[in-house]
């Protein structure tokens, strides 16, 4: 396990052994990857551990959990009006609603503004408020 | 009520030049941006842009020293602010950090600038579907690649321009679709996310769909704030109508930049400072020379600026509306049974009712409009209400008024 406050390389596909999301949760690990130049000063380098409907996952401290989620292999981490219908984010700028995850409690929370704080909790949320809870995680939670 | 001479909404090319030029005429001016630090497009951008007096310039410099001309020339730039309401007189509802407040402005830039273009097609609300300006964000602001083998949907410069960042980041674009072909015969396939995309008999295996069709001016909270639009029957956008000194039909309130019109750098930046101008000199700083300058530059920079985009065919197969999950047989149902407007459309179907209030569903149900009902000419915009980006309702209650 990775200290909380250990500096990690940039391209950190791997970091993070999750393999098993919850039921339901298609884990793309490898689709998406952080590239080794960035550009943006201001995004800290620190990691920090989070929990995704119970599992851990690792993104860098004040990045979006959108992104955080997106590298971490969980593409559908969102759902629609229509339950069947898996989402991500559509257009990572706050405006599409597409993104609508419960952080901390609290409902209808955009994740693709939602910074990454160490500790935080995030859970799918179908529609609008009815909450899923059939996560489990081998990994345990 | 807290008060301010000059409010900018908005911290892209536009707003940051309003906020400039109306600083140093003197006048007191608040800039709010609701991203995490302004620039707005700049942001994101790598190709360099035409600096207004020739040259070319890196995006994420021209964004730094925009920024710094602004707040040493006095104006106060707040990120992470959400105006969610434009109520009468100028009266504007700031969100920022779970406090919420109003602020009278005896004058206001609008420069929300534009958004990507939709172009619905089943399959186009799974994950792995992006706008560009969702790669752009992710290249550029966030460092990360978001998928492997990318399909780009669109055409034109704006599709080249994508293609070429996805490439030079380490990615394969392994199809190429125009977005009319995509609305008529295109969808994409998948069950948690993109697997591939489908034209006719072709399938190509792809793990990202990136939608480029161009930009449309996000008028919004000037059509909240009562200021009459013109409709463009081509691109189905709504824009704020202006006078010569880009002056809405609401005294006092001025729109520049791709709010009105998504053309390019320049444009916004001449007509940022047009706005800013035009706006100290209606506070009493009659800087009519500076005043000329200005709209001369801003009539070169139109003249130089790149046409707008093709016409998109009305979608009629798949998800129109994704926020409330309404589909394009809905909206055309809707239609055969008596809608003539996309205020009727939306109280029949709830398509533009969602979070996001209509803003990637309403050229599409102008589209089917024109195409269903035969309405040629102009369309009534839907009506916007407050708030005009999600707010919790404590926060909201807790409006220091």
């Amino acid at each position: 396990m990775i200290a909380h406050d250990a500096i990690i390389p940039r391209n950190r596909t791997n970091v993070n052994r999750v393999r098993h999301g919850p039921s339901g949760m298609t884990r793309s690990v490898g689709i998406a990857k952080r590239l080794d130049q960035c550009l943006d000063e201001s995004t800290s380098l620190r990691a920090v551990t989070f929990k995704f409907d119970g599992c851990q996952v690792i993104g860098y401290d004040g990045e979006p959990v959108a992104v955080a989620l997106l590298v971490a292999g969980f593409r559908a981490f969102a759902r629609a009006a229509d339950p069947a219908s898996a989402r991500g984010g559509f257009c990572f700028t706050g405006r599409c609603a597409d993104c609508l995850v419960i952080v901390d409690g609290q409902p209808d929370q955009r994740a693709c503004l939602v910074p990454v704080r160490e500790g935080m909790h995030v859970e799918t949320q179908a529609d609008l408020g009815c909450w899923l809870h059939e996560q489990s995680c081998e990994d345990g939670a | 009520m807290k008060s301010v001479s000059l409010a900018v909404i908005g911290g892209g090319p536009a707003g940051l030049s309003a906020a400039i030029a109306a600083a140093q005429a003197g006048v007191r001016v608040t800039l709010l941006d609701e991203a995490p630090s302004p620039g707005g497009q700049l942001r994101s951008r790598v190709a360099p842009v035409d600096r207004p007096d020739g040259g070319t310039v890196p995006a994420d410099q021209l964004a730094r020293e925009l920024v710094e001309q602004a707040t040493s020339a006095g104006a106060k730039i707040m990120s992470d602010a959400r105006v969610w309401a434009i109520f009468p007189d100028r009266v504007l509802a700031i969100e920022h950090g779970e406090r919420s407040w109003l602020l009278h402005a005896d004058r206001v830039v609008v420069a929300t600038g534009s958004i990507d273009i939709p172009v619905p097609f089943p399959g186009w609300t799974l994950p792995g579907v992006l706008t560009a300006r969702a790669v752009q964000e992710l290249l550029h602001v966030h460092c990360v690649l978001p998928g492997r083998r990318f399909a780009v949907v669109g055409s034109g410069l704006v599709a080249d321009a994508i293609a070429e960042e996805v490439l030079s980041a380490g990615g394969e674009v392994v199809t190429r679709v125009e977005p009319r072909e995509m609305i008529e015969h295109g969808s994409v396939e998948g069950d948690m996310g993109v697997v591939a995309l489908i034209v006719g008999d072709v399938r190509v295996a792809v793990d990202t769909v990136v939608i480029a069709a161009g930009r449309q001016p996000d008028a919004q909270l000037a059509l909240m704030a009562g200021c009459a639009t013109t409709f463009d029957p081509e691109h189905c956008a709504w824009a704020p109508a202006r006078d010569g000194l880009l002056q809405t039909t609401v005294p006092g309130m001025f729109v520049a930049g791709d709010a009105v019109a998504p053309r390019d750098v320049p444009v916004a930046m001449a007509e940022g400072r047009v706005a800013g101008l035009a706006a100290a000199a209606s506070l009493g700083d009659p800087a009519d020379e500076a005043l000329a300058t200005a709209l001369a530059s801003l009539q070169a920079a139109s003249a130089r600026a790149g046409t707008p985009t093709e016409r998109l065919p009305a979608a009629t197969r798949g998800i129109l509306c994704r926020c409330e999950g309404v589909n394009a047989e809905a909206v055309r149902q809707a239609i055969a049974a008596g809608a003539l407007t996309v205020n009727d459309v939306k109280r029949r179907t709830r398509s533009g009712m969602g979070l996001c209030q209509g803003t990637f569903c309403l050229p599409q149900i102008a589209r089917l409009l024109q195409q269903e009902a035969g309405i040629e000419g102009t369309l009534a915009p839907m009506t916007s209400r407050p708030p005009a980006r999600p707010i919790s309702l404590a926060v909201l209650a807790a409006t220091e008024l």
